[in-house]
């Protein structure tokens, strides 16, 4: 029976789309347009993390209870966001386990976890997974040693597995994959082990690699010329957060990583393109359209995995189209996301490392604020003003709301050699913690930036936020709040201690009519909804 | 970090309690000790956590810190100051103030000092980074103020322990006031104390090594 079954699945991967796929290219281009379901990662492709789904509101959110709770198997960071396709929710455990649940009950329909090696190298960051892609009826994910596997949506099986780069040097999978039409984009992780970066596209049905876009060029090409010496073999530029995709512009948003080695800027000297940059990349070929690098010569750490956030919108009098990042680095950024233009940026968050940011979009330097033997203080500190965790834009109000770290830090520089597999970082940090940081979740008006409310919270946060029509934007703390805020004024509505910190973002979806908020936390996804009767 | 400064334990010493080999002590380097503020070390190699797990362990060669005072004698300053009325000792005593059971192995005699004469000025640190023992003033919409050390907070709670050892749970929506106040609870026992008898308090404490049944 092997033979026949090795058969059907070449000829199952082989086969034209199915007319009835679940999630047909075309349901993911409309994944935003009051859909039940949540289809990709940050929500739609435009990366609002918005939920249309407006049953709880400002009114009945005080009645929020736990629907179920799921537990994970074994203990670890959850920074998954889940996906719910038609009745089941995709999650990913740590470190690369992938889920598939009832969304009714909460109960398990199947599971997957790699057969990976006992020494996984994961430098510079936990062992995490943040998610699942969906295309027809397949789940994508990667995995910390740097797979990317093809899972069939009904039972987990494994459809195919592609090794994307190797673990021994330091290559891992934390991203989410994107998936578009036909292709399924990954990014990689790395940038503390002195990687090369890349971001890649694989032929959904067969596991094929369709291009890779290397982040840092090679002798001849382009950009090359920002790197002395050597130092672009072993530059970095990571590809670890989920981009952003424009179908009618056909171009992917992505943002690049740190150059290696992170603190000691003297072994590379230039630019480093197109570390801590964006870059708008040709869906078909992966080649180059634009890029704006917003930390040139980063020796902060300041990579830009954080979300691009495409907005069609008014800006200066003029209908544009839009790309918008809360960078790491402490500034907020709004370009042309057809042309790259930059058009506008603002400090969001305490810094102090730049006098501003010139008509070009680049940094007029504080003098004194590098790393050095003895540690320079600067803001923000090496996780940035935010991180990975996901931001929120409403188009209900306009607003962009960011989970702000509130954090210095003191930048120490060392030596750095390269070694395959080890850490090349050049320094490090100590960050000022406990009572000298904090957090608060700042709503930014998105064409400028400009401050609207904030709302405090203790610690300098890790989780994301989302925002739906019902007026409201949940998010989580590193002390286990569950939260809802007002989307106009950033008054607290609801709040529930989970017992865990919550380091993961947010998202909607309904199941029988019934809308449902859910966030990780601690060792467990919890989902919460309204009663379905009204309490007496 | 040499029994003579930092928030830290006592590394002056052949056996450390977190680890009593090479090999967990290197991986204390790399990954800290959950539940403590000992931070993990993610940015150092192999190497260097090597070479900084072998510092360590050569602090453990070094001489035990000489003191002046007389052990036994301070052990009876503990009984007649009270500080049993908030410490606990081997299992006796309050459970306001950190138990001091293993002090001696937990902190140098600078730090004891320090602690006697001049509390709250070490800062030590939770688990969690932040401030232990940080005094706060809550001010709750009844009129009441509540004055205690912070046990746990959030974005929208604390808790705190009052100097007749109640804990209150407050919600902070419900507080027209709130104050970090610093400092400590404890007294200072600057003005209480004469040289000798700090010398000998310090002397007890630094012998109390959590072997004292």
């Amino acid at each position: 029976m092997n033979w026949l079954r090795g058969f059907l699945l070449v000829a199952t991967a082989a086969l034209p789309v199915a007319a009835d796929a679940q999630v047909p290219y075309d349901r993911l281009v409309h994944a935003d347009s009051g859909d039940a379901n949540w289809l990709t990662y940050s929500g739609s492709y435009s990366a609002h993390r918005y939920s249309s789904l407006d049953q709880i509101t400002k009114q009945n959110v005080s009645r929020l209870r736990t629907s179920w709770v799921y537990q994970i198997r074994h203990a670890g960071l959850i920074e998954t966001t889940p996906l719910v396709v038609d009745d089941v929710m995709y999650v990913t455990e740590p470190p690369s386990t992938v889920t598939a649940l009832d969304v009714r009950s909460g109960r398990r329909l199947w599971s997957w976890s790699p057969a990976m090696p006992r020494e996984v190298r994961h430098i510079g960051f936990p062992p995490v997974n943040r998610g699942v892609a969906v295309l027809d009826e397949t789940v994508f994910v990667g995995t910390l040693d740097a797979h990317l596997v093809a899972l069939d949506a009904k039972s987990g099986a494994v459809r195919w597995d592609v090794v994307v780069a190797d673990n021994k040097t330091g290559h891992a999978i934390t991203a989410a994959p994107l998936a578009v039409d036909g292709k399924i984009i990954i990014g990689i992780s790395g940038g503390e082990a002195g990687i090369r970066g890349f971001l890649d596209a694989y032929d959904a049905a067969t596991g094929q690699r369709l291009w890779r876009f290397w982040t840092i060029p090679a002798p001849g090409e382009p950009g090359n010329e920002t790197w002395g010496g050597e130092s672009w073999k072993t530059g970095a530029g990571p590809t670890w957060v989920t981009g952003a995709y424009d179908p009618k512009l056909k171009l992917l948003y992505w943002g690049v990583g740190n150059p290696g080695p992170d603190w000691n800027g003297d072994l590379r000297p230039g630019d480093n393109l197109y570390t801590c940059s964006l870059v708008a990349l040709d869906v078909d070929s992966g080649g180059l359209k634009w890029h704006f690098q917003f930390t040139p010569h980063d020796v902060h750490d300041w990579d830009a995995c954080q979300i691009p956030v495409l907005v069609d919108t008014e800006f200066r009098g003029r209908d544009r189209q839009l790309v918008v990042m809360a960078n790491r680095n402490a500034f907020y950024y709004v370009l042309d996301r057809s042309t790259g233009e930059f058009l506008h940026a603002a400090a969001y968050a305490k810094q102090t490392w730049a006098e501003r940011i010139d008509e070009h979009g680049r940094p007029i330097l504080i003098p004194g604020m590098e790393p050095s033997e003895k540690g320079t203080l600067v803001y923000p500190s090496l996780q940035g003003a935010t991180n990975w965790f996901s931001p929120s834009y409403s188009r209900r109000t306009k607003m962009l709301y960011v989970a702000v770290r509130q954090m210095g830090s003191y930048y120490f520089k060392t030596d750095a050699d390269y070694e395959p597999g080890q850490p090349f970082l050049g320094g490090g940090e100590q960050a000022l913690s406990g009572d000298q940081a904090s957090g608060v979740v700042r709503a930014l008006a998105v064409d400028s930036g400009e401050k609207l409310w904030d709302f405090e919270l203790l610690s300098p946060p890790w989780a994301g936020v989302l925002s739906t029509a019902g007026g409201l934007v949940f998010g989580g703390t590193n002390e286990g709040n569950v939260f809802a805020l007002d989307d106009q004024t950033g008054k607290p509505l609801w709040q529930f201690q989970t017992g865990g910190a919550v380091r993961a973002n947010p998202m909607a979806f309904a199941v029988d009519g019934h809308q449902q908020i859910v966030l990780a936390a601690g060792n467990a996804i919890f989902v919460f909804g309204l009663p379905e009767k009204q309490e007496p | 970090m040499h029994g003579a400064g930092g928030t830290g334990a006592n590394l002056t010493r052949p056996v450390l309690r977190h680890a009593a080999n090479d090999q967990q002590l290197e991986l204390i380097v790399k990954d800290g000790i959950p539940g403590t503020a000992m931070p993990g070390n993610w940015f150092l190699n192999d190497q260097q956590i090597e070479q900084v797990a072998r510092y360590v362990r050569s602090l453990g060669h070094a001489e035990e810190e000489s003191l002046p005072g007389d052990a036994d004698r301070g052990s009876q300053v503990f009984v007649t100051q009270g500080c049993g009325k908030c410490h606990l000792v081997a299992g006796q005593g309050g459970g306001i103030g950190p138990d001091l059971s293993d002090i001696g192995s937990q902190r140098g005699s600078d730090y004891l000092r320090k602690a006697l004469m001049h509390p709250g000025t070490n800062s030590p640190k939770n688990e969690a980074g932040y401030a232990a023992y940080l005094v706060v003033v809550a001010a709750l919409d009844d009129g009441r103020v509540v004055t205690g050390m912070r046990i746990n907070e959030d974005t929208f709670t604390i808790q705190l322990r009052d100097a007749q050892n109640r804990i209150h749970s407050l919600r902070k929506d419900k507080l027209i006031g709130f104050r970090k106040a610093g400092g400590s609870m404890m007294p200072s026992y600057e003005q209480q104390l004469d040289a000798r008898d700090v010398d000998d308090l310090v002397a007890y404490l630094a012998g109390l090594r959590g072997d004292t049944q």
